[in-house]
């Protein structure tokens, strides 16, 4: 019997985890390992000397059937793709699905009592397993790249519009600050580089507070980014120290960008530079509130300290004290050493008042050779005649001006509140007159009411 | 080297071979497919690798047969890019569906080769009366022409063997070309051989 031959030469081959069998010239099966006998459920007794095409009658096609025969004749193996042929031989999985195999026939020659003898060693591959894992590995793949397309066009339309913004960003002329909950720099427009004399890169990732915020605005600043930017102000404004140590006035708008949760994440603040505005604002001010030649407040001035003065004393029991000055001979001098020299007179005269009042006290001036004293806070009548006795004292002094020495007189009349009036036009008016009857009497410079 | 008889013999038995490897093509897909060999060239190794110097750049999917006997060797069929497609949809007529579409393409290709390359051999061992030992086909994708050609066994007068074969199904109206690969490393055997098949037919 071949099969015993075969049996003791081949025995091996139950070992391996493939559907293996023999067959002989006239296809009979000559070896049926256990794996075979596994999937098919027949053992090797059942099936060794049957034909092939008797078991399996689907094999008798052309597409199988001349190549094993080829084989068979000593030809090269031949290969059945489950790709191609589902399967070789019709045999169910437990799950009652049709094995699909990789199948290999391949040529072997045994000697047998010293005659060579050529048969067929079939080897079935079970793919089931591996094409589904190749197909689900594949659909995976093709998710993925998909998924990974679908965000290639998002991550564009992204990047577009996010050049889009920083165009924009950079074109606007308003500085553009983004911030994180800690106050590090995110975004930092042009306008921003323009003001601050730094790039981005040099303030990237710093604390806005390090470099750019004045000393004095930082702790408000920090107090802010301290309670997790609650109660962030709308409007806020601070100074920024350039790079060329220039401070600048920037009035900001600020919004509060939240995170998915609701939470502060970011601020964006919009600013503007208002260095100039404000600084031509507060001229405007003051020339409003001063006299343009000696510096001294003018009479709008005046009038407002006054009804502060009225209001403060009010509170503290206090009596102000007003004195009304006009000069004595200044017009004369005018007249005949000229405006200049005149000019120089009343800065003189300005430069002594000031030195003999105290500095709470205000020196206003009312046009031409008048000057208002506002005496905030004294005790009594006695404490301004004191004042006006200094002042015409000083007043008084000779003047060198352009190598000429020149003398003036004052005329002083005092108002007191609340002693003779409560409001400031009555003082004022009361003052004035005062003055005026000192000027007609005796040209000297002390006689109240 | 081979003289004209020995190349006109071999000719004819290459010819036979891809014959019924038309067959064979013929019975598996049940359409009828033209395999024709128009020409048939010995080369030098430096020769082929020029020749086929072209073929360099594609990608080429090729599966190749390796043999050992009297006259040891090494068959390859390669597909051109365009043939490939061509071929595999011929065999692969469903739609796709669940099946991944590189896996049929490398095994539809094998069992192509697998076909071609065992009729043509089986053909040239029967004719010269050898015996010869078979490897299992190799699919390669993307492999150099320069690995293609080289050779395990560097014996004696080692040369290739080209022939470009031709296939045409007019049902689909597909054509393509698949080239015919043989690198023989003893020529002087295999001149030996012809040498006998010669003779035998011109009844000397």
């Amino acid at each position: 019997m071949i099969s015993n031959e075969i049996q003791d030469k081949f025995w091996i081959l139950n070992q391996l985890p493939l559907g293996i069998f023999i067959l002989d010239q006239d296809m009979r099966i000559q070896f049926w390992n256990r794996i075979m006998h596994d999937w098919t459920e027949m053992d090797q007794k059942q099936v060794l000397g049957q034909s092939l095409l008797h078991l399996y009658p689907e094999i008798d096609q052309p597409r199988f059937v001349p190549r094993i025969r080829a084989v068979l004749d000593g030809g090269p193996p031949a290969v059945f793709s489950s790709h191609l042929h589902e399967c070789f031989i019709r045999i169910s999985t437990r799950d009652g699905d049709t094995r699909q195999q990789n199948t290999t026939v391949v040529p072997v020659r045994i000697k047998i009592k010293a005659s060579s003898c050529r048969l067929a060693l079939v080897t079935i591959q079970d793919v089931t397993e591996l094409n589904r894992r190749i197909i689900e590995h594949r659909k995976v793949r093709d998710q993925v790249v998909e998924e990974l397309n679908k965000r290639k066009v998002i991550e564009e339309r992204l990047r577009r519009e996010k050049s889009f913004v920083s165009k924009v960003l950079d074109t606007v002329d308003a500085l553009v600050v983004l911030l994180d909950k800690e106050g590090k720099l995110l975004h930092f427009n042009r306008a921003c580089e323009r003001l601050s004399g730094y790039s981005f890169a040099e303030l990237q990732s710093t604390n806005i507070g390090a470099q750019l915020i004045s000393p004095r605005d930082t702790d408000y600043l920090e107090f802010f980014f301290s309670k997790n930017l609650q109660d962030m102000p709308v409007h806020h404004e601070n100074f920024w120290v350039t790079k060329s140590w220039e401070k600048k006035l920037i009035a900001w708008s600020n919004c509060i960008l939240d995170d998915e949760d609701g939470n502060p994440e970011y601020v964006l603040g919009t600013g503007i530079d208002i260095t100039e505005q404000r600084r031509m604002q507060e001229r405007i001010e003051h020339m409003a509130m001063h006299d343009g030649l000696t510096g001294l407040p003018n009479r709008n001035l005046l009038q407002d300290r006054l009804e502060v003065a009225i209001a403060g004393s009010s509170r503290t029991g206090k009596k102000i004290g007003l004195l009304f000055l006009d000069l004595d001979g200044f017009k004369a001098i005018n007249d005949n050493y000229g405006h200049k020299s005149g000019d120089e007179l009343l800065k003189e005269v300005s430069r002594r008042l000031k030195q003999t009042v105290r500095a709470s006290d205000t020196i206003a001036r009312f046009g031409g050779d008048e000057f208002v004293v506002l005496l905030p806070d004294i005790n009594s009548l006695q404490d301004a005649k004191k004042v006006a006795q200094n002042i015409s004292r000083e007043v008084s002094q000779p003047y060198s001006i352009q190598s000429c020495e020149h003398k003036l007189g004052v005329s002083i009349g005092i108002s007191i509140y609340p002693d003779d009036a409560h409001n400031p036009e009555d003082l004022l008016r009361l003052a004035d007159m005062a003055m005026y009857r000192v000027k007609k009497g005796s040209n000297q410079s002390e006689c109240p009411r | 080297m081979l003289n004209e008889l020995h190349k006109d013999a071999l000719t004819e038995i290459i010819n036979i071979g891809v014959g019924q490897a038309g067959n064979s093509l013929n019975a598996m897909l049940a359409m009828h497919v033209e395999l024709s060999v128009p020409e048939i060239r010995v080369l030098q190794m430096e020769q082929a690798q020029e020749e086929l110097s072209l073929l360099n750049t594609s990608s080429l999917a090729s599966v190749v047969l390796r043999f050992s006997g009297p006259v040891p060797g090494k068959a390859a069929l390669l597909f051109p890019p365009e043939s490939a497609l061509n071929l595999v949809t011929l065999l692969v007529q469903e739609e796709p569906g669940d099946l991944d579409l590189d896996s049929m393409r490398s095994a539809a290709l094998t069992e192509i080769g697998n076909i071609v390359l065992n009729s043509v051999l089986g053909n040239f061992a029967n004719f010269l009366h050898m015996d010869l030992e078979y490897s299992l086909p190799d699919f390669m994708f993307e492999s150099s022409i320069h690995d293609l050609l080289e050779q395990d066994i560097a014996e004696n007068g080692y040369a290739v063997i080209l022939a470009k074969a031709h296939f045409r199904v007019s049902e689909h109206s597909i054509a393509g070309d698949i080239l015919l690969l043989f690198g023989i490393s003893s020529m002087e055997e295999l001149s030996r051989l012809l040498e006998i098949v010669v003779r035998e037919q011109s009844g000397q």
